[in-house]
């Protein structure tokens, strides 16, 4: 045991080496994107395959060689500044800078990260591997193999960033991507629409992410101006903080994470002073950090679909089904979770920001599971449910369990990518049937595929020992024992919701899954006979189904930690985030913002309240949908609720009528106003008028006679001459 | 009687004149002796003088600034310069007019003979240092251009542009004449040095004759250059003269003025109050650059429509003069003015070299842009036209662009870089003069000559969508071809292209210290 442990911490690379290299992994994707939206269609299909496939799976190994390091135990030294827990990663200098602000071009891996990246590159491999097999019927392979290497590249952008601007890139690029992948099929204008609005949603979302940005520029240079005397730290005097933190500033740039973790740092002792310097004066550092965290809510809540940004996931589903397991469940979708994971040192400072988040998170939960109740196209469900999940994902990062919260987006990775692809298959062998009123029976047609559906469903609904109860319980057990200071009434509230959730999630894929795949064949299925998907499909459903059980050892409490002279267990998530959460967590011990539980209560109440949640809701579904209502369909007295909840609660109408007609009569008034009349007929036209008659009134100077010609030189030369002699004359 | 001594380096500057005027020489007798029918032979010498003799003004400017000949010419970098420029801008006309001739049937000797001699005044022009020398340099240059504006005697046009163009010439030259008089009469010196030197006295003592001298002595320049409102022979003399020779004054005379007056003005405003040239140089920069972008904006007419623009070019390099005189200290209080100076920006630095390198790549591009432009209308026009007046009318580019798709995409390029957009040298040379400018805290002058230019792409974009936009006319008449024609045309566009991505060395050459003498 303890030669494998010593065999997995000595990585083969040296550290440096590796963090130099890692702008290899964003580059093979990018190449892959590139030859094949450039050449695609040149080199045909199998090239195409061949050259974006291998681009990703290079990139998967080379992630797993740089994971490797990270964990190498020589290469987890304390870096120079701030002892801050990153194992690998390199400076590649300016990136670019204006006056004294500065941004530099720098990768980073750390525990964090790292795990990004595997399941960036490993289940985007898988699901490379499926898509060649789902999109061969489809003339736009090479475009979509692209847009698909592109998204790739992107998202490794987000997570390897070492500064929020270069995350940005990776955020919008992201963004772009699933953009194009969801209006794929650009000819149908519901689909393009669908593109247009989760690009639309998301720019709102990017706007609360780059107000958060500058804001967060001025607070650092503001404690960047700060005498050194307010910047005493324990162990360390303020000249010593003052000195590295405004040489970081000028060397990494304000931006950097390891720049706002040494201000997090700087912040305990100053947030309620008032900033004294630059914009933000007379707001307290409280009050300036809670509105940044409230403004990459905003974002966050934007990328990662939670309300009020939430609409555009659902119809998002209108991309191919690899672009909704990939994009839409496992990697984009949770770079919101990452960004605050990322940055939990500053969000364990604000209370208020916590509260928010994770009352939002639970919200998000609670709304979006019952809207999954009733909804009948297959993937509409599975979207339902992800944002619901990712509720839940924000309610974790709210209590402060970023552990728990970061456990769910992996394991959840897993399952959801699963029951996505697995939808998929079904889809693909049902000539692509989405209702799932309209399918039934597939348990016996398609084996391979009920399989792992059913696996992944138990795994989200909880049942012991699957992965999804691990990651969900941790949530759901730190959100009732951890406090956040002053909110204890909203926090009991948001526990209340999540468990509801819970209970929620398992009766809705219960019911989905029953009527997918139990029963009889419905009489409205397109096809008579539905055909198992090939093994290039069915493959990475397997390895999913399996990663989403094999995921719990993360979940498992069998670390054991020497802190304070007492032994504390810990999970191995945990444990193997604890480099990075390290500051958070001196943080919180510090602050007393976030109230822990003093002794880890057993496991075996929550393992029994999970079973019976699961159990109780499983067992409504199955009786509602296999005894009373086999084809779907609802009750009678409950068919006003049935359809407020399939209409989704009327939230898109509402914003219609609240938002966007407002601001389309608005943009019709500017347009018919300002623009046709103020600035086109007056502004634009009326100056080229002006200056065309003035040429054609100077043009009859012009005669042709050369005496005039010469009188108007004289003129003016005599007048010059006159005019400097009256100058000098007294 | 003292016979001076000159060495060598004394005849380093004028060696370029020298080929050059061999070569005229040659090409005039060539005339008598030979009798052969084809001429381009003609053309090639005198393309080929032309290269010598630039490339001898090349080696040249990397002298050096020192005075020559007993002070009666510099030899510094910036004449030099001037001097390969002149004869790039020749070696491109006589290309040109080989075809144009051809054509024709014009072609003759005596043509390349007076480009010669014109191209060897542009170039001692450059280099005068001295009254006399500088006038009697001015009209060698100017009765070689006034007889090639009057080369083709076919019709009323050439002959009354010819005409216009020596009587109002002549005008001005008297003017300049006259103010060096008065000079002379205030210091008692013709040399510029011994001028500069005996000015403040003068100054002091009649400021009224100074002044009236200065200002006689500018009017003759803002002649040459065709500043408003001394511009007004421009057009007419610009579209009667053959297409080619109007090419060569657009570029060459003009950059030879520029050089000469930048030059003299240099050595007098020592000793006066430095607010009068600056004030005078600002308002021509002025009404020269929006006066000529108004005045090109109503015509049809190609030809007369680029004689108008040579004269808003010429506002440009003036906005770039006027930055040279702008006053070193200026209060800091100062507001943004359309004739004032601001301390907004780096005013302490010397922008002078900045300065020297924005005139002299903004000729060089304004050279190569402006031969290209006139070399594709001079090969575009056809002679039974000529009569009928709509020779150059917009017309006979529409379509271009399906006829020859080569001819319209250089001329293209040539109305992109004359309106300044990247990555052409038209927009290299108007960067490096505005930045000069607003260095210097010309604010507001800067302000309006981008405004005036964005004026400019109005016209110049017109012609581009008559190639690109327009149905070729059904009787639309092939373009006269010519060998020597096409190559010029390619040189012209391809240094365009060049020197707009490329422009390191160059700009480094022109931006050295001691570009000119005495500064």
């Amino acid at each position: 045991m303890e030669k494998l442990q010593l065999f997995f911490q000595t990585a083969p690379v040296d550290a440096t080496q590796a963090g130099h290299a890692l702008w290899l992994i964003i580059a093979l994707p990018l190449l892959g994107a590139l030859i094949s939206g450039v050449a695609g269609k040149v080199i045909g299909r199998a090239n195409v395959h061949l050259v974006t496939i291998g681009a990703v799976f290079g990139s998967f190994l080379l992630s797993l060689l740089v994971f490797w390091s990270v964990n190498d135990f020589r290469a987890s030294a304390p870096s120079p500044f701030g002892g801050i827990g990153y194992a690998v990663g390199a400076d590649f200098g300016t990136w670019f800078q204006a006056g004294t602000f500065r941004v530099n071009f720098g990768l980073v891996v750390d525990h964090l990260s790292g795990v990004m990246l595997l399941v960036i590159t490993g289940v985007g491999f898988l699901i490379h591997l499926y898509s060649a097999e789902y999109m061969s019927h489809d003339k736009g392979y090479w475009r979509f193999f692209a847009y698909l290497n592109l998204f790739i590249a992107a998202m490794l952008t987000l997570v390897l960033a070492d500064s929020l601007p270069l995350l940005f890139v990776g955020w919008e690029g992201v963004g772009m991507c699933s953009y194009l992948l969801i209006g794929f099929w650009y000819d149908d204008p519901q689909k393009a629409y669908a593109g247009r609005k989760a690009f639309i949603t998301n720019r709102i979302g990017d706007f609360g992410f780059l107000v958060a940005s500058f804001l967060m520029v001025l607070m650092v240079e503001s404690i960047v101006g700060l005498p050194a005397d307010k910047l005493n730290r324990a162990g360390i005097t303020g000249e010593q903080v003052s000195s590295r933190y405004g040489s970081a500033v000028a060397e990494k740039g304000p931006l950097a994470f390891s720049v706002l973790e040494e201000t997090a740092k700087a912040l305990p002792n100053l947030l309620d002073e008032k900033i004294v310097t630059g914009p933000l004066t007379g707001l307290t550092y409280e009050l300036a950090l809670t509105i940044i965290m409230l403004c990459f809510l905003l974002g966050a809540a934007g990328k990662s679909a939670q309300i009020p940004l939430y609409v555009w996931l659902p119809d998002a589903m209108a991309g191919p089904t690899p672009v909704s397991a990939l994009i839409h469940a496992a990697t984009m979708v949770t770079s919101g979770i990452y960004l605050f994971t990322r940055v939990s040192y500053l969000v364990v400072l604000s209370p208020v920001a916590m509260i928010t988040i994770a009352l939002i998170g639970a919200t998000t939960a609670l709304v979006a599971a019952l809207i999954a109740f009733t909804q009948k196209g297959i993937k509409k469900i599975l979207a339902y449910s992800t944002v619901s999940q990712l509720g839940l994902m924000f309610l974790g990062i709210g209590v402060g369990a970023f552990w728990a919260a970061f456990l769910h987006v992996v394991t959840h990775a897993f399952f959801k990518a699963c029951l996505f692809l697995a939808a998929g298959s079904v889809m693909h062998g049902n000539a692509d049937e989405e209702d799932v009123t309209k399918l039934g029976g597939l348990r016996k047609e398609m084996p391979v595929t009920w399989a792992t559906f059913l696996v992944s469903t138990m795994a989200i609904t909880g049942i012991v020992p699957l992965s999804g109860f691990f990651s969900k319980d941790a949530i759901l057990h730190a959100a009732h024992t951890q406090h956040i200071a002053g909110y204890h009434g909203l926090q009991t509230l948001a526990w209340v919701m999540g468990t509801l959730t819970a209970a929620c999630t398992a009766f809705y894929m219960m019911r989905a899954y029953f009527l997918t795949f139990e029963g009889e064949r419905s009489k409205d299925a397109k096809t008579p006979h539905a055909h198992e998907s090939a093994p290039l499909m069915t493959g990475p459903l397997v390895v999913l189904a399996v990663l989403a059980v094999v995921a719990l050892v993360h979940g498992l409490p069998i670390m054991h930690m020497q802190r304070g002279g007492e032994t504390v267990t810990q999970t191995l998530m945990e444990n193997f985030l604890d480099p990075v959460l390290r500051t958070t967590n001196d943080l919180v011990a510090q602050k007393q913002f976030l109230e822990l539980p003093h002794e880890h209560e057993s496991m075996v109440g929550p393992w029994i309240q999970a079973w019976i949640i699961a159990i109780v809701s499983g067992a409504l579904a199955f009786f509602i949908y296999r005894r009373f209502l086999p084809r779907g369909g609802s009750l009678q007295f409950l068919e006003p609720l049935r359809k407020f909840s399939f209409n989704k609660f009327y939230v898109d109408e509402v914003y219609d009528a609240l938002i966007i007609k407002p601001i389309t009569v608005l943009s019709r008034i500017l347009h018919k106003v300002v623009d046709a009349v103020l600035i086109d007929s007056v502004a634009v036209h009326g100056t080229a008028w002006l200056t065309a008659r003035t040429g054609a009134v100077l043009r009859y100077l012009q005669t042709g006679d050369a005496q005039m010609y010469a009188a108007v030189m004289a003129l003016a030369a005599s007048s010059g001459v006159v005019w400097a002699i009256f100058k000098v004359l007294p | 009687m003292i016979i001076p001594h000159f060495t060598l380096n004394d005849f380093l500057p004028v060696m370029p004149v020298g080929v050059l005027m061999a070569a005229a020489i040659v090409l005039m007798l060539s005339e008598v002796f030979l009798t052969s029918t084809t001429r381009t032979y003609q053309a090639i010498i005198a393309a080929l003088a032309s290269i010598v003799a630039g490339g001898i003004a090349v080696n040249n400017a990397f002298e050096p600034a020192r005075l020559v000949l007993q002070g009666y010419a510099v030899l510094d970098p910036f004449s030099s310069w001037t001097t390969a420029m002149v004869c790039l801008g020749t070696f491109l006309a006589v290309l040109l007019s080989a075809g144009f001739l051809k054509h024709r049937n014009a072609e003759r000797g005596e043509f390349y003979a007076l480009m010669l001699f014109a191209a060897a005044g542009m170039s001692l022009l450059s280099l005068s240092a001295e009254f006399i020398t500088l006038f009697i340099n001015l009209e060698v240059l100017s009765v070689a251009t006034y007889a090639l504006t009057a080369f083709l005697r076919r019709g009323p046009r050439p002959s009354e542009a010819g005409f216009k163009y020596f009587i109002l010439g002549a005008f001005a030259a008297a003017l300049l004449l006259y103010g060096a008089a008065l000079i002379y009469g205030a210091t008692g010196a013709t040399k510029l040095v011994e001028v500069s030197a005996a000015l403040p006295a003068a100054f002091a003592k009649s400021p009224a004759l100074v002044y009236a001298g200065l200002g006689l002595v500018l009017a003759g320049f803002a002649f040459k250059v065709a500043a408003v409102p001394f511009h007004m022979w421009t057009p007419d003399v610009y579209e009667g003269a053959p297409t080619p020779v109007t090419a060569l004054m657009s570029a060459g005379v003009k950059a030879a003025a520029f050089v000469a007056m930048v030059r003299t003005f240099l050595f007098l405003v020592k000793g006066i109050d430095p607010v009068i040239p600056f004030t005078v140089f600002s308002l021509l920069a002025l009404l020269t650059m929006v006066g000529g972008n108004l005045l090109a904006l109503p015509q049809r007419n190609v030809k007369r429509m680029l004689a108008y623009s040579s004269i808003a070019h010429a506002g440009y390099m003036l906005l770039g003069v006027a930055a040279l005189f702008a006053p070193k200290l200026v209060e800091a209080g100062a507001k943004v003015g359309v004739l004032t100076a601001t301390p907004l920006t780096g005013t302490a630095q010397d922008v002078s070299v900045a300065v020297y390198k924005g005139l002299l790549f903004y000729i060089l591009g304004y050279t190569v842009t402006s031969l290209g432009a006139f070399g594709t209308i001079s090969a575009l026009e056809r002679r039974e036209d000529e009569t009928r007046g709509n020779t150059w009318d917009l017309e006979r580019f529409a379509g271009l662009a399906q006829r020859k798709p080569g001819w319209a995409a250089a001329m293209a390029l040539f109305m992109l870089s004359l309106g300044g957009v990247p990555p052409t040298v038209g927009f290299l040379g108007k960067l490096f003069l505005f930045s000069a400018a607003v260095d210097a805290g010309l604010l507001g002058l800067a302000i309006v000559g981008v405004l005036s230019s964005v004026i400019g792409v109005y016209f110049y974009l017109r012609v581009v969508v008559y190639m690109f936009m327009r149905p070729a006319p059904i009787d639309a008449p092939a373009p006269f071809r010519h060998w020597t024609t096409e190559l010029a045309l390619v040189t012209s566009a391809v240094l365009v292209v060049g020197l707009g991505i490329l422009p390191g060395t160059i700009t480094e050459w022109f931006s050295r210290v001691g570009m000119v003498f005495g500064h």
